[in-house]
């Protein structure tokens, strides 16, 4: 089962500061554990995507700004900044970048603002004297976040991005600067949609019934896939039963044949753009089912039922 | 003494009520996105209750030879899907009159009788009557729809020598109808 909400923190202990002596006290404005880049995964352990969910990621880390020296300086505000690209976003080559969200907040008292890129936030955010690792907790939080509808729409593949985090401050005027390079792994993805039972209005007791639904086989980039189907039947057998009564039928996907339970060939032309095939007007696939008229005329009357299960995997 | 008689049977046969009536269930589910996606869906039929009667051939009385009385008769096989008897209609053409008659155009008509035998069970019909479960049980074959070749029923008909001696001179036909229904 697939985790409802994707949330990570880490923690980055680096330190990377500047002096800048003004008359007789000096200033400083550090990134505690950043200054020499940090990949954030967002698939690191999990098992992504949660295909119902929004995905975010949060980034603790600790921002020196003061002025004076770590036991008696004084702390002072500094403003941050993230950039590289505008609007925010993660790249997989040539295909269409991935959009992303980087908001910001003070710690422990949580306030996020979005940010825009490339543009500081205000200079009121208050820096510390000294960010010991395992002494002095975070005060200062990034949450990186990608809706669940880009994330849908996405192709498959890995997509990266480093973006620059600075912070500006001390005595209003110093800058530091850490890259933070954003991974996210996006899996090839299937989804089977509009479907619908087949229903049976009449026979002419003569001809097979055949009945047939048409429905949506999405794949989240180009590519092949299998399908597998099973019947209701013992051993997945191709059956409808009423009891111990059985009918047998048969099942075509786009006119070829389909064995119970036995994984197809390569199966081809799978919707990639949304998931639906444009609510149904761009279904892909027809399911036949046939039942052989000498089937019918030698089936007890009674009612018959059973469910075919359609299992699609990427290739 | 009566002219000859070239008497003509025709018989057909009905099929019983054969209907598919749509019943669902459940609604069908739909596939989630996934690294792997499964839908599934509901097939339902409804099979009714199927008769058929096959195997019947048509009865020519031939040429009254101007004594006795005349009879012909045709075997026949009726199947039944599925376990259940049946019940047997013969209703006749008619001739002049309605019921179990030939005629000759507008001019004359000759009553005959009709034996309907199930098995072993043999019992007079009532033109347009339904037999019901009488002879009981009238089982029909479940297993072949033509018996496997063999027959299960018989169906005769006679006239009698005071109604062949008493027709006019002329060719006498008639049609039989025997409808089978699930009891």
């Amino acid at each position: 089962m697939r985790k409802a909400i994707f949330t990570k923190s880490l923690k980055i202990a680096l330190c990377l500061s500047i002096f800048v002596f003004s008359q007789s006290t000096f200033a400083l404005i550090a990134l505690r554990s950043w200054d020499t880049g940090k990949t954030i995964d967002f698939n690191d352990g999990l098992d992504w995507p949660d295909t119902n969910n929004n995905v975010s990621l949060s980034i603790e880390f600790c921002v020196i700004s003061r002025i004076g020296n770590n036991t008696t300086g004084t702390p002072t505000n500094y403003a941050i900044k993230v950039g590289t690209v505008n609007p925010y976003s993660i790249s997989r080559g040539t295909l269409p970048d991935l959009p992303i969200s980087i908001e910001y907040s003070e710690k422990p008292s949580l306030g996020f603002e979005t940010l825009t890129p490339n543009v500081y936030t205000s200079q009121t955010h208050l820096g510390k004297i000294r960010c010991n690792a395992g002494v002095d907790p975070d005060n200062a939080i990034l949450r990186l976040s990608i809706q669940n509808a880009d994330l849908v729409a996405a192709a498959f593949g890995t997509y990266t991005r480093v973006f620059v985090v600075t912070v500006i401050g001390g005595t209003g005027a110093e800058t530091r600067s850490a890259n933070l390079t954003v991974r996210l792994i996006i899996q090839p993805l299937m989804k089977i949609t509009q479907i619908n039972d087949i229903i049976f209005s009449s026979w002419d007791q003569i001809n097979p019934l055949i009945g047939s639904d048409t429905f949506c086989v999405f794949r989240n980039g180009a590519g092949d896939y299998t399908v597998n189907a099973r019947g209701s039947g013992a051993g997945f057998a191709f059956t409808l039963n009423s009891g111990a009564s059985l009918l047998p039928y048969t099942l075509t996907w786009n006119g070829v044949a389909m064995t119970a339970n036995v994984t197809s060939g390569p199966k081809t032309g799978a919707w990639t753009v949304g998931t639906t095939c444009n609510g149904g007007a761009n279904n892909n696939v027809t399911l036949a089912l046939t039942i052989s008229a000498p089937a019918l005329a030698a089936a007890t009357q009674a009612i018959y039922t059973g469910t075919v299960t359609l299992i699609l995997s990427p290739l | 003494m009566k002219s000859s008689l070239k008497n003509h049977f025709k018989k057909k046969f009905l099929l019983g009520i054969t209907l598919f009536i749509p019943f669902i269930a459940q609604a069908a589910t739909q596939g989630t996105l996934g690294t792997t996606s499964t839908g599934t869906l509901n097939i339902s039929a409804t099979i009714q209750d199927l008769l058929i009667i096959t195997g019947l051939t048509d009865i020519a009385l031939g040429t009254y030879s101007g004594t006795g009385a005349m009879s012909g008769s045709s075997t026949f096989c009726a199947y039944r899907n599925g376990t259940g008897n049946y019940s047997a209609t013969v209703t006749g053409s008619g001739g002049i009159s309605p019921g179990f008659f030939i005629k000759n155009g507008a001019i004359a008509e000759i009553p005959y009788t009709v034996t309907f035998t199930h098995g072993v069970t043999a019992v007079a019909a009532t033109s347009g009557v339904a037999m019901g479960t009488v002879p009981s049980p009238l089982s029909g074959n479940s297993t072949s729809q033509t018996c496997g070749g063999g027959t299960n029923g018989n169906i005769a008909v006679n006239i009698t020598q005071a109604a062949a001696q008493a027709a006019p001179t002329g060719v006498y036909s008639g049609l039989l109808t025997v409808l089978i229904s699930p009891l």
